[in-house]
């Protein structure tokens, strides 16, 4: 019984692990979607804030310095997109693909390139320590739910209250209500008034920034800081597909994250969660590991699908989301 | 607008069309800036630039078997980025290139195993890559009956099937009818001889029959786009699917076609690739490559035209295996090729704008002359606001005027009266008929000769802004003509007036009306009733000039309203 508790508390403390950095996309991609810009750059600004935050993380030794890099490696990707997209007219597609691109080669680039050369940074102890450790003192203790809900580093919680403070931003304040009406109608926010440039650069550069956060949080902690030659591994796309699930909602991406968290983590929790309950799940032994590798894409693909088949007219999704906003063409 | 009367610091506007000469020249400035700004990021990282880039050119080009490398990996591309830039050329965004090259390659190798060595040489191969190619056009049309019948986002579609394929790939390693497991490292089974394509000798090349089929898909390519319906129809679909659904195509139909193409072409590239040389006539698990993200760029590098893609394509093969060859020889990791690439990518987004738009910044106030007549635009707002304040004052004047003008009519001679009275009421017509009135006077005729040049501008103009009020919904059009004709109306009645005071027969009075340069016979009772005339038309024609000029400008931008529409597709 307790062993099989513990099974199953480990699997959901997997999930979590594995949803922060899919929240932490989602919620970027959200402020980046809902100010009008679909940006499908969310892999490759992942991918450099990976190799930014960890760089200047594992060589310092400091974690704030690691989720600052990050942040700006972030932000540097979405002002290229934003440059591209808003000041130049860009195809938001094209842009937000060739995003993907130079992110991916400038990570790998940057991190063979380092490797080979043996000056790829390794962790100090106490470095190691931080990143392993972490959960808040004396609440983890506390059996099965401390272990469950306090037992994660501090980027599990400050993922949840970016988007909780993104949520809070984008329904309940006005600065949100202006970046909304630039998603949704740019022609009319232009005509109150409302500067649509500035605010789909802001909200792009602002959302890039924290998908670099995700991108940090899966070199330095699903990765545990050891290079590989893919860091991001298709959770920058999973977040922009999320963003449907969660019906461009921010606090729904919570969920809707550690959902799919948990799909991400079935491959390496699967097989104590089969000895743990051996009657129920003794068929997920015969089954290849590639099967777990792509079911979050599967997945995916059924939620796109379902999504699209339920016409839902209370959806999220701004009207405005994918296209340029030119002043002459209103 | 409100405060001064300056423009913008910058202005942007649409662009026509930029001769192909300057489209060439910026794309080839962009490629060589993303170079430099790659040297610059290799010299952060302690790299010589210089050094890198002729390795790259060695890599390429030292000798006969480094150009054969470089071909052979050019042809899975230019297929792949033919492939995708059908899809693309109908705004369906297919970045599921990777995945439909694997599944094409996985059927190919399934129905390889399956067939051995069972059909003749050519015969065997050419099933199979049909299969293949099969194989790649279902998995896409898959994507697109889900669009067509519930709009699901085929970005993410097409991208996530690129994952479940990566995924079936890499199961088919630890299967026994795919690989021989043995001992070690289990390695994929290599296909029956039978089955490979035929080699061809050029001089000191022999390349598979692949090249030649991708020389051919570029030429039948550049021919459907060009020239068959249905590759006109894949333009009017992307440019706008309402367009083409009005125009009685079959959307669905299109785009279900289309995306099935793109899929087989990409499908076939696998498959191709699978029975060629460069794989080693095996499978494996990247066996694309990563030729389904690099046809991405090559297509919108080209602008998705089929030569345009051979040349890009024979580029980002350049730059693959220059980076290859610079990591051995160097040691520089490869995946600089895909920086390079992204870089590329970004430098030829930046130079679309500079096609598609034109930046002008803010002429000095020196000459001002001239900035006023650029900035136009600008002051139209202004001129609009200033003539609606004259039409009121037009249609109270014309009320007034009419009303004299009638009582001026009695007094008038007969002949003269009616088109007087009819100049008053469609004054745009007047100027027209009334020389025909004057025929008889020879003199006259002459002399109108110049005072007929300022009025046809105007109808010309009025006439221009009709057919504008039909495209364009806008206040200041119709306000404008109605200001026009007002003016010119308030001119008609003035110069009646002053027929009347000269006291003549309206024949001079008229003549007074042509008489800028020409006409000074009837002199002291006609030189005030003359300024009079002349001020009149300064201020009719006046305004006219200024409209005609501001009218230009207006046609002009709603000529790019219409064309954006299909215009701005081209980002």
């Amino acid at each position: 019984m307790n062993s099989s508790v513990m099974a199953i508390i480990l699997a959901l403390c997997e999930a979590v692990r594995r949803g922060t950095p899919l929240l932490l996309g989602t919620t970027g991609e959200i402020l980046n979607e809902k100010s009008g810009s679909l940006n499908l750059g969310v892999e490759g600004t992942m991918a450099v804030g990976a190799i930014t935050g960890a760089l200047l993380g594992l060589s310092t030794s400091n974690m704030f310095l690691a989720l600052l890099g990050a942040f700006v490696g972030g932000m540097f990707c979405g002002l290229i997109y934003a440059f591209l997209t808003i000041t130049l007219k860009a195809n938001q597609n094209v842009t937000g693909l060739a995003i993907t691109i130079f992110g991916g080669g400038l990570c790998m680039f940057v991190g063979e390139t380092l490797k080979s050369t043996g000056k790829f940074p390794s962790y100090t102890t106490e470095f190691f320590a931080e990143i392993t450790g972490g959960g808040i003192p004396l609440l983890k203790d506390i059996p099965y739910i401390g272990q469950l809900l306090f037992s994660y580093n501090a980027l599990v919680y400050i993922a949840i209250v970016i988007a909780l403070i993104v949520w809070i931003y984008i329904t309940k304040t006005k600065s949100g209500l202006r970046m909304r009406a630039a998603g949704e109608n740019p022609a009319a926010a232009d005509s109150v008034g409302i500067n649509v440039d500035a605010e789909r650069y802001k909200n792009i550069v602002i959302g890039s920034g924290i998908m670099g956060l995700g991108g940090v949080y899966m070199a330095l902690f699903i990765n545990n800081g050891l290079w590989n030659t893919d860091w991001i591994n298709g959770y920058g796309w999973i977040a922009v597909a999320l963003v449907i699930f969660s019906n461009w909602s921010s606090a729904r991406a919570i969920w809707g994250s550690y959902v799919f968290g948990l799909l991400l983590a079935l491959k390496s929790r699967m097989p104590s969660l089969a000895s743990a309950f051996p009657s129920v799940l003794s068929w997920s032994t015969a089954i290849p590991t590639e099967v777990f590798d792509a079911l979050p894409f599967i997945v995916t693909m059924l939620v796109l699908i379902i999504s699209s088949m339920r016409k839902n007219k209370n959806t999220g999704c701004p009207t405005g989301l994918g296209l340029n906003y030119f002043r002459e063409e209103r | 607008m409100t405060k001064t009367n300056k423009d913008p610091l910058i202005k942007i506007s649409k662009r026509q069309n930029l001769a192909l000469r300057y489209k060439l020249l910026l794309t080839v400035g962009a490629i060589l800036l993303s170079l430099v700004l790659g040297g610059i990021l290799l010299a952060c990282l302690g790299y010589n630039p210089v050094k890198f880039y002729t390795e790259m050119l060695m890599g390429n080009f030292k000798n006969a078997s480094y150009l054969k490398l470089m071909i052979r990996a050019l042809i899975p591309l230019l297929i792949t980025s033919l492939g995708v830039s059908l899809a693309f050329k109908m705004r369906f965004w297919n970045i599921g290139g990777e995945g439909q090259f694997i599944i094409g390659a996985i059927i190919a190798m399934t129905f390889s195993l399956l067939i051995g060595d069972s059909l003749p040489s050519p015969l065997g191969a050419i099933v199979v890559v049909i299969l293949g190619t099969l194989g790649g056009g279902l998995y896409a049309l898959f994507v697109a009956v889900l669009k067509v019948r519930f709009n699901t986002n085929e970005t993410l579609m097409t991208l996530m099937l690129n994952y479940v394929a990566l995924y079936i790939a890499s199961y088919m390693l630890k299967t026994d009818f795919f690989a021989l497991q043995g001992q070690g490292v289990p390695s994929f089974k290599v296909i029956a001889e039978s089955l490979w394509l035929t080699e061809i000798n050029i001089g000191k090349f022999s390349f598979d029959t692949a090249l030649f089929i991708a020389v051919a898909l570029t030429i039948i390519l550049f021919v459907y786009f060009r020239q068959s319906k249905q590759g006109y129809e894949l333009n009017v679909v992307g440019d706008s699917p309402n367009t083409a659904k009005y125009a009685g195509m079959k959307v669905n139909k299109i785009v279900l076609r289309t995306m099935f193409l793109s899929g087989a072409i990409i499908g076939m590239a696998g498959a191709l690739k699978l029975c060629g040389s460069s794989a080693g006539h095996t499978f494996s698990a990247n066996i694309s490559g990563g030729v389904g993200w690099t046809s991405i760029i090559v297509a919108w590098l080209a602008k998705l035209n089929p030569v345009g893609i051979l040349v890009a394509s024979l580029l980002m093969s350049i730059l693959e295996r220059g980076c290859s060859f610079a990591r051995t020889s160097l040691g520089i990791s490869d995946a600089m090729s895909d920086v390079l690439q992204g870089i590329i990518l970004f430098t030829v987004l930046a130079s679309d704008f500079f096609i598609n738009y034109k930046v002008s910044f803010r002429k000095k106030v020196k000459d001002a002359v001239t900035a006023q007549a650029s900035g136009d635009a600008a002051d139209d707002d202004k001129n609009a606001s200033v003539t609606a304040v004259q039409i009121d004052d037009g249609i109270q004047t014309d009320s007034q005027t009419m009303t004299q003008s009638t009582d001026v009519v009695s007094d008038i001679p007969a002949g003269e009266s009616t088109t007087d009275i009819s100049a008053s009421e469609n004054p745009v017509e007047a100027n027209q008929e009334r020389p025909s009135a004057d025929d008889n006077n020879v003199t006259e005729a002459t002399a109108n000769d110049p005072a007929d040049e300022t009025p046809q501008p105007v109808t010309e103009a009025a006439e221009t802004k009709e057919e504008k009020e039909a495209v364009v919904e806008n206040v200041a059009p119709e306000v404008v003509t109605d200001t026009v004709s007002s003016v010119e109306e308030k001119a008609a009645t003035t110069k009646k007036t002053t027929a009347k005071k000269a006291d003549n027969a309206a024949k001079t009075s008229r003549s007074k009306k042509s008489d800028d340069k020409k006409t000074s016979s009837p002199k002291s009772a006609k030189s005030p009733a003359k300024k009079a005339a002349t001020d009149v038309k300064a201020a009719a024609s006046k305004p006219s000039t200024k409209k005609t000029a501001s009218s230009a400008n207006k046609t002009k931008s709603t000529q790019t309203k219409k064309n954006g529409k299909g215009g701005n597709d081209n980002e």
